[in-house]
């Protein structure tokens, strides 16, 4: 309704001018006759609609003085009485009507104001007349507005809805608890969230204290807080500005939830809402996190090094720098880093420094990591090894941003190295030097073998025994004895003890020697070390003690024998030249001479047999063998001329000297030279020698005698063997010559050619060699 | 020794065959001969009267190495002979340091012997 009024009050406003204008025009137009200014009541009855009552009044003069203008804007005519006329009486009408309308407005007005002063009255009796008016305005204003929310209240509502709706979606639907409470801190709304959160359903918690949810030790800050929040006068608090609370869920447990609250005023009614999140799974991660790194921190401060971010500059200037790095070279992480007062450039060592340049720059250009070991010097001056390894850490453009790297001393490792080093050469070298031929074999093939077992088995390289099978370098007699004992080594014997076995060197020969083994285990299996020991030499010794032994024995016997056959004997050759004195009967003469005879044979063979017998230890040293040559062919001097026996001498100048026993020697020449002047009987050449050879002089002795058969020349050494007549030799000659020849570590060697005659060389060791 | 007297040679000889031969021997040549048996039957006889000459063997009861020295002692001019049964040079060097006059090895000739005396 008051809409309508407000639409005819705004068409009475335009009305009354329009309406006034009009009528002028007609009232114009029209004859004088005719009365139309009697319209001019329209307008003026349409200002009763005004507020002001004055308003009938001004457009009453206003009507009159447009009626009488238009007059004379007429052609005065016949009509002009009856025009004025007209007018007068229109006039008249006009002013009785708006005095009519001013006593009406204003008994109406003083009817109201009579109403309202009485209302006023009635509630306090103080308020102004003017303050009637504006009431009214108000009460005007507010019908108006009354009838406008009349118009918007549906769409209103309808958005409220919506609105509630949404709201109330989004409380639920949120991650977040909710929870509003008033000012008593009672709950009033409670989400789903919170129910979760709480573990208590929002029928049981609407209308309980927001403290129920709240550990007891927090209940009396967070009441604080509130206080302090509400008279804050801010409207919202973020997360986190609160800190971390607890929160405790009906079950009893505590948690740590993180909380935003905001208050709102409705109906004079404060009310807090609160935004919780249950933080407990971030807190885990927190300190998970933090304790992580903690660990990185802990692991990278025990690192026995440092680790490094740096530039790929020649000085290696670092942009993170781990603590370790003062341990390494005594300068802080501080110097690097904040004063710059060093560089790791610097630090390298000068002769590593481009090398360790170019192999980061080699890596970083082909992106691959870089390890590399260089020398350092410290703070202190000392030299300390590293080892690095880092990478390249390249931009999106792919240049090369950062180097970052571990970097570690290995001074200790190094030096442990090179001990280590030293240990296993000194290891080799004792096995290098070892007496022993070392070979270790693996299944049946040799791995390794010494220099003593190379030259044993007659190689100039290990590679000529290496890889081979070990039968092949032993002796196949030996070969199921060799079998046995390398099943028992497998088996579990820890070694298998010394015994003699035959090797066969490269060359094929056989070679005595003493062989031991040991099982052993390394990294590759089991393995079994062989020590082997060349006994030819030995056994060569043993052979010749036996043989000594034995001649002592002989000796024995001989020197026993020789006094109970030499007194006899006499008694036999004295009775028989006693009796060939006295008698004078040939036959009987010739007996008795073959009888003296016959005692002087024995007596040269008994005194070759003493001579073997009773050698006695030679007095070896250093021996001119010129001299000893020239002092036995002296001796035969009165011999040689009878038989005519030519003598050349060809000795060295000058002959090295032998290790030699000088009465042996002499007897040496003596046997060979009686052997060539009985070789000689019709004369000849006697050519004896002196030449040096390598570490031995050559003694020849040569004559151009009837020379030695073919099937003689194997037996001249062997004892009692002779081919002289009967009565002549002992067969001990050669025997004895070639027992000292052989006990002096020479050779004695013979030649014949038939009708050429017989060559002797001996070979014995030049003293130099032998001291 | 002058061959107009008769000299006296003392016979030192433990094998009776031996020392029958040597006697039979020297007495031919005119020698006036003492005989013993060993070393110590020498020994007496030699204090007894230092004879011209001793032919002995070495090998003996009482004999041995230093047998020649002893005699040596107690006879410093007679001249001493001896002979043993194969000996060898190093004994040979032996008895003739300890004051023998001639060794010969036997058997020995009894030409050569004769000489030596």
């Amino acid at each position: 309704m008051k809409e309508v009024d407000r639409l005819v009050m705004r068409a009475v406003h335009w009305a009354i001018p329009l309406l006034t204008i009009g009528i002028f025009v007609v009232d114009l137009l029209t004859p004088v006759g005719i009365a139309v200014s009697i319209l001019y009541v329209i307008p003026l009855l349409l200002t009763v609609f005004r507020s002001k009552e004055q308003e009938s009044l001004y457009f009453c003069c206003l009507a009159t003085s447009l009626l009488w203008l238009g007059l004379f804007f007429k052609v005065p005519g016949s009509s002009l009485l009856y025009g004025v006329l007209n007018r007068t009486l229109g006039t008249f009408v006009l002013w009785i009507l708006a005095l009519g309308l001013i006593r009406f407005r204003r008994l109406q007005h003083e009817a109201g104001k009579a109403e309202q002063e009485l209302t006023l009255q009635r509630v306090e009796c103080a308020h102004a007349e003017g303050l009637m008016m504006e009431a009214q305005q108000a009460r005007d204003d507010a019908d108006r507005e009354a009838v406008r929310a009349v118009v918007g209240r549906k769409e209103a509502e309808e958005q409220l809805l919506v609105s509630q709706l949404r709201l109330e979606s989004i409380i639920e639907s949120a991650m977040d608890a909710i929870i509003t409470v008033d000012e008593e801190q009672k709950v009033v709304l409670f989400n789903r969230a919170a129910e979760q959160m709480f573990g208590c359903s929002a029928q049981e918690a609407i209308g309980q204290p927001l403290d129920r949810f709240l550990p007891t030790g927090y209940r009396e800050g967070h009441r604080r807080h509130m206080r302090e929040f509400g008279q804050s006068g801010a409207t919202s608090r973020r997360m986190g500005k609160l800190g971390t609370v607890m929160g405790l869920r009906s079950s009893g447990e505590e948690f740590p939830i993180e909380a935003a609250i905001s208050h709102i005023a409705v109906e004079h009614q404060k009310y807090y809402t609160v935004i919780l999140r249950d933080i407990t799974d971030r807190k885990q991660t927190e300190e998970a996190h933090q304790e992580s790194q903690r660990q990185l921190s802990t692991l990278m401060s025990n690192l026995p090094g440092f680790v490094y971010r740096c530039r790929n500059d020649r000085n290696w200037t670092f942009d993170y720098l781990s603590e370790g790095v003062s341990d390494l070279t005594g300068y802080t992480a501080q110097e690097y880093l904040v004063q710059r007062s060093i560089s790791y450039g610097d630090n390298t060592h000068p002769g590593d420094r481009e090398r360790v340049w170019q192999e980061i720059q080699a890596a970083a250009a082909q992106r691959r990591p870089y390890e590399t070991t260089y020398r350092i010097l410290t703070k202190l001056g000392e030299v300390k090894s590293v080892w690095e390894r880092g990478e390249g850490i390249y931009a999106a453009d792919g240049t090369l941003s950062y180097l970052e790297g571990f970097v570690t001393d290995i001074t200790e490792r190094k030096r442990a190295e090179h001990l280590l080093r030293q240990s296993e050469e000194r290891y080799r070298r004792l096995i290098a030097i070892s007496p022993y031929a070392i070979v270790v074999i693996r299944g049946d093939r040799v791995l390794f073998a010494n220099d003593q077992a190379i030259k044993l088995f007659g190689a100039v390289k290990a590679d000529e025994i290496l890889g081979r099978s070990v039968m092949d370098l032993f002796h196949p007699d030996h070969h199921p004895a060799i079998r046995e004992r390398i099943h028992e080594l497998v088996e579990g014997r820890a070694q298998v003890p010394v015994l003699e076995e035959k090797i066969v060197t490269l060359s094929g020969r056989s070679v005595d020697a003493e062989v031991s083994a040991a099982r052993f285990t390394d990294e590759e299996g089991p393995a079994i070390l062989v020590m082997l020991r060349d006994i030819s030499e030995r056994k060569r010794l043993q052979e010749q003690l036996r043989k000594t032994e034995r001649i002592a024995e002989l000796g024995t016997v001989a020197s026993g024998m020789a006094h109970e056959i030499g007194t006899p004997m006499n008694v036999i050759l004295g009775r028989a030249e006693y009796l060939m004195d006295r008698v004078t009967e040939e036959p009987i003469k010739k007996g008795l001479q073959t009888i003296v005879t016959q005692v002087e044979r024995i007596t040269r063979v008994m005194n070759q047999l003493l001579s073997f017998a009773r050698r006695k230890t030679p007095e070896r040293g250093a021996l001119d063998l010129k001299q000893v040559v020239e002092d036995s062919l002296e001796m035969f001097h009165e011999r040689l001329a009878r038989s005519q026996i030519q003598v050349e001498l060809r000795l060295a100048e000058p002959c090295p000297m032998v290790l030699a026993d000088a009465d042996q020697m002499s007897q040496v020449l003596i046997n060979l030279v009686m052997n060539a002047v009985h070789a000689m009987p019709d004369g000849g050449t006697l050519r004896v020698g002196l030449a040096s050879e390598p570490q031995m002089v050559r003694l020849t002795v040569a004559d151009t005698g009837h020379g030695i058969p073919r099937e003689v020349i194997k037996k001249i050494f062997d004892p009692f063997f002779t081919t002289k007549e009967f009565g002549k030799g002992t067969g001990l000659g050669l025997t004895v010559v070639k027992g000292i020849i052989e006990e002096h570590q020479g050779s004695i060697a013979v030649e014949s050619q038939g009708e050429m005659g017989t060559t002797f060389t001996i070979l014995l060791p030049m003293a130099e060699s032998k001291t | 020794m002058a061959r107009g007297k008769t000299a006296v040679v003392l016979i030192v000889e433990d094998d009776r065959e031996m020392r029958s031969l040597l006697c039979d021997e020297f007495c031919g040549m005119g020698y006036q001969l003492r005989e013993a048996r060993d070393g110590d039957e020498a020994f007496l006889a030699v204090l007894q009267s230092v004879p011209d000459a001793i032919l002995t063997d070495l090998r003996m009861p009482a004999g041995g190495d230093d047998y020649i020295s002893r005699l040596r002692t107690v006879a410093p001019t007679c001249p001493i002979v001896v002979m043993t049964a194969f000996g060898d040079a190093r004994l040979r060097a032996q008895v003739l340091k300890a004051g023998a006059n001639a060794y010969f090895d036997k058997p020995v000739h009894i030409a050569e012997l004769k000489n030596c005396v």
